[in-house]
Protein backbone atom coordinates (compact mmCIF):
# COMPACT_ATOMS: atom_id res chain seq x y z
CA UNK A 1 0.00 0.00 0.00
CA UNK A 2 1.19 3.32 -0.95
CA UNK A 3 2.26 5.65 1.81
CA UNK A 4 -0.71 7.69 3.63
CA UNK A 5 2.10 10.39 4.31
CA UNK A 6 3.77 13.24 2.44
CA UNK A 7 7.51 12.13 1.65
CA UNK A 8 8.88 15.15 3.21
CA UNK A 9 11.97 14.73 0.57
CA UNK A 10 9.44 14.44 -2.36
CA UNK A 11 8.75 18.22 -1.43
CA UNK A 12 11.67 19.06 -1.75
CA UNK A 13 12.11 20.72 -5.86
CA UNK A 14 14.62 20.06 -7.04
CA UNK A 15 15.90 16.83 -5.47
CA UNK A 16 19.29 17.54 -3.82
CA UNK A 17 20.70 14.74 -6.04
CA UNK A 18 24.22 14.92 -6.72
CA UNK A 19 26.48 12.33 -8.27
CA UNK A 20 30.25 11.81 -9.56
CA UNK A 21 30.97 14.68 -11.89
CA UNK A 22 31.11 13.26 -15.80
CA UNK A 23 34.96 13.59 -16.05
CA UNK A 24 35.59 11.15 -12.97
CA UNK A 25 33.42 8.39 -13.89
CA UNK A 26 35.84 6.30 -15.98
CA UNK A 27 38.59 6.82 -13.77
CA UNK A 28 36.43 5.63 -11.01
CA UNK A 29 35.09 2.83 -13.06
CA UNK A 30 38.63 1.75 -13.65
CA UNK A 31 39.53 1.84 -10.26
CA UNK A 32 36.75 -0.38 -9.08
CA UNK A 33 37.97 -3.08 -11.78
CA UNK A 34 40.88 -3.12 -10.85
CA UNK A 35 39.93 -3.59 -7.20
CA UNK A 36 37.70 -6.33 -8.75
CA UNK A 37 40.95 -7.93 -10.50
CA UNK A 38 42.87 -7.63 -6.77
CA UNK A 39 40.27 -9.19 -4.79
CA UNK A 40 40.36 -11.91 -7.45
CA UNK A 41 43.80 -13.13 -7.46
CA UNK A 42 43.26 -13.04 -3.81
CA UNK A 43 40.48 -15.42 -4.12
CA UNK A 44 42.99 -17.67 -6.46
CA UNK A 45 45.31 -17.94 -4.52
CA UNK A 46 43.75 -17.70 -0.60
CA UNK A 47 44.66 -21.11 0.23
CA UNK A 48 48.30 -21.02 -1.24
CA UNK A 49 50.17 -22.03 1.50
CA UNK A 50 54.10 -21.41 -0.31
CA UNK A 51 54.36 -24.76 -1.02
CA UNK A 52 52.19 -25.04 -4.46
CA UNK A 53 54.04 -25.06 -7.65
CA UNK A 54 51.45 -23.14 -9.50
CA UNK A 55 52.26 -20.12 -7.19
CA UNK A 56 53.85 -17.19 -9.47
CA UNK A 57 57.20 -15.87 -8.72
CA UNK A 58 55.72 -12.80 -7.72
CA UNK A 59 54.17 -13.92 -4.98
CA UNK A 60 57.10 -15.95 -3.70
CA UNK A 61 58.71 -13.14 -3.37
CA UNK A 62 55.48 -10.56 -1.98
CA UNK A 63 54.02 -13.57 0.06
CA UNK A 64 51.56 -10.35 1.62
CA UNK A 65 51.01 -8.90 -1.53
CA UNK A 66 47.08 -10.71 -0.97
CA UNK A 67 46.77 -10.96 2.53
CA UNK A 68 44.23 -7.62 3.01
CA UNK A 69 41.83 -9.54 0.69
CA UNK A 70 42.17 -12.95 1.37
CA UNK A 71 39.43 -14.52 3.35
CA UNK A 72 39.36 -18.65 4.37
CA UNK A 73 37.80 -18.22 7.64
CA UNK A 74 36.76 -21.88 8.87
CA UNK A 75 36.68 -23.29 5.39
CA UNK A 76 38.78 -26.83 6.17
CA UNK A 77 37.68 -29.51 8.11
CA UNK A 78 40.21 -29.49 11.26
CA UNK A 79 39.28 -32.58 13.62
CA UNK A 80 42.79 -31.41 16.17
CA UNK A 81 43.29 -29.19 18.90
CA UNK A 82 46.86 -27.84 18.93
CA UNK A 83 47.93 -26.48 22.43
CA UNK A 84 51.23 -24.74 23.58
CA UNK A 85 52.29 -25.65 27.11
CA UNK A 86 55.57 -24.47 28.75
CA UNK A 87 58.05 -25.56 31.34
CA UNK A 88 60.66 -24.33 33.45
CA UNK A 89 63.60 -25.51 34.53
CA UNK A 90 64.31 -25.25 37.93
CA UNK A 91 67.05 -27.46 40.45
CA UNK A 92 67.42 -29.80 37.65
CA UNK A 93 63.61 -30.70 37.23
CA UNK A 94 61.13 -29.35 35.16
CA UNK A 95 58.21 -28.01 36.74
CA UNK A 96 54.84 -27.04 34.36
CA UNK A 97 53.94 -22.98 34.42
CA UNK A 98 50.73 -21.54 33.36
CA UNK A 99 51.82 -19.35 30.56
CA UNK A 100 48.76 -17.84 30.07
CA UNK A 101 49.35 -16.12 33.70
CA UNK A 102 52.29 -14.76 32.38
CA UNK A 103 50.88 -13.57 29.04
CA UNK A 104 47.58 -12.60 30.19
CA UNK A 105 45.55 -11.10 27.57
CA UNK A 106 44.04 -13.58 24.53
CA UNK A 107 42.51 -12.83 21.23
CA UNK A 108 39.01 -14.83 20.67
CA UNK A 109 41.51 -17.05 18.77
CA UNK A 110 43.15 -18.03 21.95
CA UNK A 111 46.38 -16.91 23.24
CA UNK A 112 48.57 -14.91 20.85
CA UNK A 113 51.26 -17.65 21.01
CA UNK A 114 48.65 -20.42 20.03
CA UNK A 115 48.30 -19.67 16.64
CA UNK A 116 50.29 -22.38 14.19
CA UNK A 117 52.06 -18.83 12.43
CA UNK A 118 53.54 -18.35 15.77
CA UNK A 119 54.39 -21.72 16.42
CA UNK A 120 56.09 -22.44 13.03
CA UNK A 121 58.32 -19.39 13.26
CA UNK A 122 61.71 -19.94 15.39
CA UNK A 123 61.94 -16.08 16.01
CA UNK A 124 58.83 -15.98 17.09
CA UNK A 125 59.07 -18.66 19.59
CA UNK A 126 62.49 -17.50 20.68
CA UNK A 127 61.19 -14.02 21.72
CA UNK A 128 58.33 -16.00 23.82
CA UNK A 129 61.08 -18.09 25.37
CA UNK A 130 62.77 -15.05 26.40
CA UNK A 131 59.97 -12.97 27.28
CA UNK A 132 59.17 -16.00 29.49
CA UNK A 133 62.22 -16.35 31.04
CA UNK A 134 62.09 -12.61 31.90
CA UNK A 135 58.59 -12.30 32.92
CA UNK A 136 58.63 -16.01 35.59
CA UNK A 137 59.60 -15.17 39.19
CA UNK A 138 62.04 -16.41 40.21
CA UNK A 139 63.86 -16.09 37.06
CA UNK A 140 64.42 -20.11 35.62
CA UNK A 141 67.06 -21.65 34.77
CA UNK A 142 65.51 -22.82 31.27
CA UNK A 143 62.23 -22.41 29.40
CA UNK A 144 61.04 -25.06 26.95
CA UNK A 145 58.18 -25.29 25.01
CA UNK A 146 55.42 -28.22 24.43
CA UNK A 147 53.10 -28.80 21.22
CA UNK A 148 50.41 -31.19 22.01
CA UNK A 149 48.11 -32.57 19.95
CA UNK A 150 44.81 -34.41 19.87
CA UNK A 151 41.34 -35.64 18.58
CA UNK A 152 38.46 -33.29 19.07
CA UNK A 153 35.34 -34.83 20.36
CA UNK A 154 32.21 -33.75 19.23
CA UNK A 155 29.42 -33.07 22.05
CA UNK A 156 31.58 -32.56 24.70
CA UNK A 157 32.80 -29.59 26.77
CA UNK A 158 35.90 -31.18 28.24
CA UNK A 159 37.18 -32.06 25.35
CA UNK A 160 40.00 -34.84 26.78
CA UNK A 161 43.27 -35.42 25.50
CA UNK A 162 42.70 -39.20 24.52
CA UNK A 163 45.56 -40.09 22.49
CA UNK A 164 47.68 -36.43 22.84
CA UNK A 165 51.33 -36.75 21.06
CA UNK A 166 53.04 -34.06 22.73
CA UNK A 167 56.74 -32.95 21.54
CA UNK A 168 59.12 -30.47 22.66
CA UNK A 169 58.90 -27.42 20.16
CA UNK A 170 62.04 -25.00 21.68
CA UNK A 171 64.18 -25.21 24.63
CA UNK A 172 65.54 -22.22 25.78
CA UNK A 173 68.59 -21.41 28.04
CA UNK A 174 67.68 -18.25 29.77
CA UNK A 175 71.11 -17.28 30.10
CA UNK A 176 70.85 -17.08 25.95
CA UNK A 177 70.08 -13.77 24.50
CA UNK A 178 67.77 -13.14 21.53
CA UNK A 179 68.02 -10.27 20.01
CA UNK A 180 64.69 -7.98 19.33
CA UNK A 181 64.02 -5.10 17.16
CA UNK A 182 65.95 -2.05 18.06
CA UNK A 183 63.73 0.10 16.80
CA UNK A 184 63.69 3.81 18.95
CA UNK A 185 61.60 3.50 21.92
CA UNK A 186 59.19 6.28 22.20
CA UNK B 1 18.84 1.72 -9.13
CA UNK B 2 19.03 4.75 -11.18
CA UNK B 3 16.01 6.97 -9.23
CA UNK B 4 15.29 8.40 -13.26
CA UNK B 5 15.18 4.96 -16.07
CA UNK B 6 14.79 7.44 -18.83
CA UNK B 7 17.31 10.08 -18.17
CA UNK B 8 20.13 7.13 -17.11
CA UNK B 9 19.43 5.52 -20.82
CA UNK B 10 19.60 8.59 -22.42
CA UNK B 11 23.17 9.33 -20.44
CA UNK B 12 24.37 5.97 -22.04
CA UNK B 13 26.25 3.32 -19.73
CA UNK B 14 27.83 5.17 -17.22
CA UNK B 15 25.07 7.75 -16.82
CA UNK B 16 23.11 4.70 -15.38
CA UNK B 17 25.80 3.24 -13.03
CA UNK B 18 26.92 6.52 -11.48
CA UNK B 19 22.50 7.87 -11.37
CA UNK B 20 22.20 9.08 -7.90
CA UNK B 21 20.80 6.48 -5.49
CA UNK B 22 19.34 7.49 -1.92
CA UNK B 23 22.31 8.19 0.55
CA UNK B 24 20.16 7.39 3.62
CA UNK B 25 21.98 4.56 4.42
CA UNK B 26 25.31 5.98 4.51
CA UNK B 27 23.96 8.08 7.85
CA UNK B 28 23.55 4.38 9.51
CA UNK B 29 26.80 3.15 7.91
CA UNK B 30 28.69 5.39 9.45
CA UNK B 31 27.17 5.08 13.56
CA UNK B 32 27.11 1.28 12.84
CA UNK B 33 30.90 1.32 12.08
CA UNK B 34 31.96 3.46 14.47
CA UNK B 35 29.77 1.19 16.99
CA UNK B 36 31.28 -1.77 15.91
CA UNK B 37 34.99 -0.38 15.85
CA UNK B 38 34.53 0.97 19.11
CA UNK B 39 33.53 -2.49 20.23
CA UNK B 40 36.66 -3.65 18.44
CA UNK B 41 38.87 -1.32 19.92
CA UNK B 42 37.73 -0.75 23.66
CA UNK B 43 38.81 -4.18 25.11
CA UNK B 44 42.52 -3.39 23.32
CA UNK B 45 42.84 -1.16 26.23
CA UNK B 46 43.75 -4.71 28.57
CA UNK B 47 46.33 -5.71 26.00
CA UNK B 48 48.49 -2.56 26.55
CA UNK B 49 51.17 -3.29 28.74
CA UNK B 50 51.02 -7.46 27.57
CA UNK B 51 50.85 -7.08 23.90
CA UNK B 52 50.86 -3.63 23.25
CA UNK B 53 53.82 -1.20 24.30
CA UNK B 54 55.50 -3.99 25.84
CA UNK B 55 59.75 -4.31 25.74
CA UNK B 56 60.09 -7.89 25.82
CA UNK B 57 57.19 -9.27 22.65
CA UNK B 58 58.49 -7.19 19.92
CA UNK B 59 58.30 -8.40 16.63
CA UNK B 60 59.22 -6.85 13.04
CA UNK B 61 58.14 -9.34 10.43
CA UNK B 62 56.35 -8.74 7.22
CA UNK B 63 54.74 -6.91 6.75
CA UNK B 64 55.26 -5.42 9.46
CA UNK B 65 58.69 -4.19 10.26
CA UNK B 66 57.49 -1.05 12.41
CA UNK B 67 59.72 -2.27 15.23
CA UNK B 68 63.04 -1.72 13.19
CA UNK B 69 62.37 1.80 13.25
CA UNK B 70 60.25 2.60 16.60
CA UNK B 71 58.98 0.40 19.43
CA UNK B 72 56.29 2.08 21.55
CA UNK B 73 56.13 2.17 25.10
CA UNK B 74 53.51 1.62 27.38
CA UNK B 75 52.28 5.53 28.10
CA UNK B 76 53.17 5.91 24.40
CA UNK B 77 50.10 3.03 23.05
CA UNK B 78 47.76 4.54 25.74
CA UNK B 79 47.86 7.39 24.07
CA UNK B 80 47.27 5.77 20.75
CA UNK B 81 44.37 4.24 21.89
CA UNK B 82 43.09 7.23 23.12
CA UNK B 83 43.38 8.71 20.08
CA UNK B 84 41.80 6.04 18.18
CA UNK B 85 38.92 6.17 20.71
CA UNK B 86 38.12 9.73 20.15
CA UNK B 87 38.21 9.93 16.60
CA UNK B 88 35.58 7.20 16.63
CA UNK B 89 33.43 9.17 18.98
CA UNK B 90 33.93 11.99 15.96
CA UNK B 91 33.31 9.72 13.14
CA UNK B 92 29.52 8.38 15.76
CA UNK B 93 29.17 12.24 15.95
CA UNK B 94 29.01 12.85 11.83
CA UNK B 95 29.78 16.44 10.50
CA UNK B 96 32.48 17.84 8.58
CA UNK B 97 35.19 16.05 10.87
CA UNK B 98 33.91 12.90 10.04
CA UNK B 99 36.84 12.19 6.93
CA UNK B 100 39.42 13.28 9.26
CA UNK B 101 38.62 11.27 12.35
CA UNK B 102 38.31 8.45 10.12
CA UNK B 103 41.90 9.04 8.89
CA UNK B 104 43.53 9.47 12.08
CA UNK B 105 41.07 6.10 13.54
CA UNK B 106 42.83 4.15 10.65
CA UNK B 107 45.90 5.71 11.51
CA UNK B 108 45.67 4.83 15.59
CA UNK B 109 44.24 1.07 15.09
CA UNK B 110 47.43 0.36 12.13
CA UNK B 111 50.01 1.42 14.82
CA UNK B 112 48.45 -0.62 17.33
CA UNK B 113 48.39 -3.74 14.72
CA UNK B 114 51.65 -2.72 13.35
CA UNK B 115 53.11 -2.30 16.90
CA UNK B 116 51.75 -6.23 17.44
CA UNK B 117 52.81 -7.48 14.67
CA UNK B 118 50.90 -10.25 15.08
CA UNK B 119 47.50 -12.31 14.91
CA UNK B 120 45.85 -9.46 12.38
CA UNK B 121 42.44 -10.06 12.30
CA UNK B 122 40.01 -10.77 9.76
CA UNK B 123 38.10 -8.19 11.20
CA UNK B 124 40.95 -5.95 11.77
CA UNK B 125 41.30 -6.25 8.15
CA UNK B 126 37.51 -5.63 7.07
CA UNK B 127 37.42 -2.59 9.48
CA UNK B 128 40.23 -0.92 7.01
CA UNK B 129 37.94 -2.06 3.94
CA UNK B 130 34.93 -0.56 5.33
CA UNK B 131 36.86 2.52 6.63
CA UNK B 132 37.85 3.48 3.06
CA UNK B 133 34.09 3.40 1.72
CA UNK B 134 33.82 5.95 3.88
CA UNK B 135 36.26 8.90 2.61
CA UNK B 136 34.42 7.98 -0.41
CA UNK B 137 30.40 8.12 1.01
CA UNK B 138 28.66 11.30 2.09
CA UNK B 139 29.13 10.87 5.53
CA UNK B 140 30.25 14.12 6.35
CA UNK B 141 26.70 15.87 5.14
CA UNK B 142 23.60 15.88 7.42
CA UNK B 143 20.11 15.01 6.66
CA UNK B 144 21.25 12.34 4.04
CA UNK B 145 17.59 11.20 4.27
CA UNK B 146 16.47 13.91 2.00
CA UNK B 147 19.46 13.59 -0.51
CA UNK B 148 20.68 11.32 -3.49
CA UNK B 149 24.04 11.04 -4.38
CA UNK B 150 27.37 9.11 -6.24
CA UNK B 151 26.50 5.17 -6.00
CA UNK B 152 30.75 4.91 -6.37
CA UNK B 153 30.92 4.25 -2.35
CA UNK B 154 28.16 1.51 -2.37
CA UNK B 155 29.76 -0.06 -5.15
CA UNK B 156 32.72 -0.33 -3.82
CA UNK B 157 31.22 -1.72 -0.58
CA UNK B 158 29.38 -4.54 -2.74
CA UNK B 159 32.79 -5.77 -4.39
CA UNK B 160 34.20 -6.00 -1.48
CA UNK B 161 31.47 -7.88 0.71
CA UNK B 162 31.22 -9.87 -2.61
CA UNK B 163 34.62 -10.83 -1.79
CA UNK B 164 34.40 -11.48 1.12
CA UNK B 165 31.38 -13.79 1.01
CA UNK B 166 32.12 -15.33 -2.37
CA UNK B 167 35.48 -16.16 -1.56
CA UNK B 168 34.56 -17.92 1.62
CA UNK B 169 31.93 -19.81 -0.22
CA UNK B 170 33.38 -21.02 -3.29
CA UNK B 171 36.41 -22.13 -0.99
CA UNK B 172 34.26 -24.08 0.60
CA UNK B 173 32.64 -25.62 -2.26
CA UNK B 174 36.27 -26.28 -3.87
CA UNK B 175 38.51 -27.70 -1.05
CA UNK B 176 35.93 -29.20 1.32
CA UNK B 177 32.38 -29.64 -0.53
CA UNK B 178 31.82 -32.97 1.27
CA UNK B 179 32.94 -31.95 4.87
CA UNK B 180 30.32 -29.10 3.85
CA UNK B 181 27.62 -31.15 2.43
CA UNK B 182 27.16 -33.36 5.61
CA UNK B 183 28.05 -30.87 8.12
CA UNK B 184 31.01 -32.18 9.77
CA UNK B 185 33.47 -28.90 8.80
CA UNK B 186 31.05 -27.15 10.81
CA UNK B 187 30.27 -29.75 13.82
CA UNK B 188 34.11 -29.72 14.19
CA UNK B 189 34.52 -26.05 14.46
CA UNK B 190 31.56 -25.60 17.22
CA UNK B 191 33.85 -27.78 19.35
CA UNK B 192 37.29 -25.99 18.48
CA UNK B 193 38.89 -25.00 21.81
CA UNK B 194 39.48 -21.34 21.78
CA UNK B 195 36.59 -19.95 18.38
CA UNK B 196 33.78 -22.87 19.70
CA UNK B 197 33.06 -25.01 22.98
CA UNK B 198 29.74 -22.68 23.74
CA UNK B 199 27.55 -24.70 25.70
CA UNK B 200 25.25 -24.54 22.48
CA UNK B 201 27.14 -24.99 20.21
CA UNK B 202 28.51 -28.42 21.96
CA UNK B 203 25.39 -29.58 22.14
CA UNK B 204 24.44 -28.59 18.08
CA UNK B 205 27.89 -30.48 16.85
CA UNK B 206 26.34 -33.93 17.36
CA UNK B 207 23.23 -32.39 15.77
CA UNK B 208 23.70 -33.52 12.30
CA UNK B 209 20.13 -32.58 11.63
CA UNK B 210 21.22 -28.54 12.15
CA UNK B 211 25.04 -28.59 11.22
CA UNK B 212 24.15 -30.06 7.73
CA UNK B 213 20.86 -27.79 6.66
CA UNK B 214 23.02 -24.79 8.22
CA UNK B 215 25.98 -25.35 6.62
CA UNK B 216 23.58 -25.41 3.16
CA UNK B 217 21.99 -22.26 4.41
CA UNK B 218 25.95 -20.49 4.55
CA UNK B 219 27.03 -22.12 0.86
CA UNK B 220 24.14 -21.04 -0.39
CA UNK B 221 24.27 -17.55 0.97
CA UNK B 222 27.67 -17.01 0.67
CA UNK B 223 28.34 -18.38 -2.79
CA UNK B 224 25.54 -16.62 -4.32
CA UNK B 225 26.14 -13.31 -2.57
CA UNK B 226 27.72 -11.78 -5.17
CA UNK B 227 25.27 -11.83 -7.45
CA UNK B 228 21.93 -11.92 -5.39
CA UNK B 229 22.84 -8.65 -3.54
CA UNK B 230 22.94 -6.66 -7.07
CA UNK B 231 19.39 -6.64 -7.77
CA UNK B 232 16.73 -5.21 -5.71
CA UNK B 233 14.30 -8.23 -5.49
CA UNK B 234 16.80 -10.31 -3.90
CA UNK B 235 18.82 -8.07 -1.89
CA UNK B 236 16.76 -7.55 1.18
CA UNK B 237 16.60 -11.07 1.11
CA UNK B 238 20.00 -11.90 0.53
CA UNK B 239 20.95 -9.77 3.96
CA UNK B 240 18.07 -11.32 6.14
CA UNK B 241 20.17 -14.57 5.68
CA UNK B 242 23.72 -13.14 6.08
CA UNK B 243 21.90 -11.44 9.44
CA UNK B 244 20.79 -14.79 10.12
CA UNK B 245 24.40 -16.08 9.46
CA UNK B 246 25.80 -14.08 11.84
CA UNK B 247 23.23 -14.24 14.42
CA UNK B 248 24.11 -18.13 14.60
CA UNK B 249 27.51 -17.51 14.43
CA UNK B 250 27.43 -15.24 17.17
CA UNK B 251 25.78 -17.38 19.22
CA UNK B 252 27.47 -20.65 18.51
CA UNK B 253 31.02 -19.21 18.21
CA UNK B 254 33.62 -16.87 19.69
CA UNK B 255 34.74 -14.95 16.92
CA UNK B 256 34.72 -11.62 18.81
CA UNK B 257 33.42 -8.62 17.11
CA UNK B 258 33.97 -10.27 13.14
CA UNK B 259 29.81 -10.80 12.97
CA UNK B 260 28.90 -6.86 14.64
CA UNK B 261 31.55 -5.79 11.94
CA UNK B 262 29.92 -7.27 8.94
CA UNK B 263 26.80 -6.62 9.81
CA UNK B 264 27.53 -2.76 10.42
CA UNK B 265 27.92 -2.44 6.57
CA UNK B 266 24.50 -3.93 5.79
CA UNK B 267 22.79 -0.50 5.78
CA UNK B 268 24.80 0.64 3.34
CA UNK B 269 24.73 -2.97 1.27
CA UNK B 270 20.81 -2.28 1.02
CA UNK B 271 19.66 -1.50 -2.03
CA UNK B 272 18.60 2.26 -1.30
CA UNK B 273 15.25 2.22 -2.41
CA UNK B 274 14.39 -0.63 -0.33
CA UNK B 275 15.91 0.97 2.66
CA UNK B 276 13.93 4.13 1.39
CA UNK B 277 10.76 2.90 1.76
CA UNK B 278 11.57 0.92 4.48
CA UNK B 279 12.39 4.39 6.22
CA UNK B 280 9.05 6.49 4.90
CA UNK B 281 7.31 3.47 6.11
CA UNK B 282 8.75 3.45 9.84
CA UNK B 283 8.60 7.73 9.54
CA UNK B 284 5.03 6.99 8.86
CA UNK B 285 4.22 4.36 11.28
CA UNK B 286 5.97 7.11 14.00
CA UNK B 287 3.73 10.26 12.69
CA UNK B 288 1.02 8.47 13.34
CA UNK B 289 1.67 6.84 16.95
CA UNK B 290 2.51 10.78 18.44
CA UNK B 291 -0.35 12.38 16.33
CA UNK B 292 -3.59 11.04 17.24
CA UNK B 293 -5.58 13.36 15.20
CA UNK B 294 -3.97 12.34 11.78
CA UNK B 295 -4.57 8.75 13.40
CA UNK B 296 -8.62 9.47 13.90
CA UNK B 297 -8.71 10.98 10.21
CA UNK B 298 -7.06 8.16 8.75
CA UNK B 299 -9.58 6.18 10.42
CA UNK B 300 -12.19 8.10 9.30
CA UNK B 301 -11.40 8.36 5.68
CA UNK B 302 -11.44 4.63 5.67
CA UNK B 303 -14.83 4.61 6.99
CA UNK B 304 -16.03 6.51 4.17
CA UNK B 305 -14.06 4.20 1.71
CA UNK B 306 -15.57 1.02 3.23
CA UNK B 307 -19.00 3.45 3.18
CA UNK B 308 -18.61 4.06 -0.66
CA UNK B 309 -18.87 0.06 -1.30
CA UNK B 310 -16.75 -2.43 -3.19
CA UNK B 311 -17.15 -0.52 -6.57
CA UNK B 312 -15.07 2.97 -5.16
CA UNK B 313 -11.60 3.40 -7.27
CA UNK B 314 -8.55 1.87 -5.98
CA UNK B 315 -6.97 3.89 -3.40
CA UNK B 316 -3.53 5.38 -5.29
CA UNK B 317 -1.85 6.42 -1.98
CA UNK B 318 -3.01 10.10 -2.35
CA UNK B 319 -5.05 10.61 1.02
CA UNK B 320 -3.19 13.01 3.05
CA UNK B 321 -3.82 14.43 6.51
Amino acid sequence: MASPLPDPAEDREPRDARTTPPWARVPVLLALLALLAYEATAYRYALYDGRREDVPGWLLRNPYALWPATWQMFTLLDKRHNQIDAQVLREGEWVDIDLEAHFPFRWESGPRYARSSFRQSATRMRTLAQATCRRVDPRPQAVRFLHTRWGKTLGSAEQPREGARTKTILEWDCDDTFRLPRGERI
Amino acid sequence: MARDPERARAEGFLGGLFAPQWAGGWAWYRICFALAALLTLLPRWAGIGDVYGVEDMVFSQRPFELADTVVFTESTMQLIWGGGVAALVFVLLGGALTKPAVAVYLACSWLMLANEALNIKAYDRLLFWMALALFFAPVSERELHRKWRSPAARWYLILVFAALYGSTGWLKVFEEWQGWLSGEVLAYHLVHQFFGLKPLGVWVSTQAWITAPASWVTLGFECLFPLLVCFRRTNPWVLLAGLSMHLGILVLMNVGPFSYVAVAAYPALLHPEVARSWRQKLADAWYIATHPEVAELLEEAERLRGAAGPASPPDRGGSRP
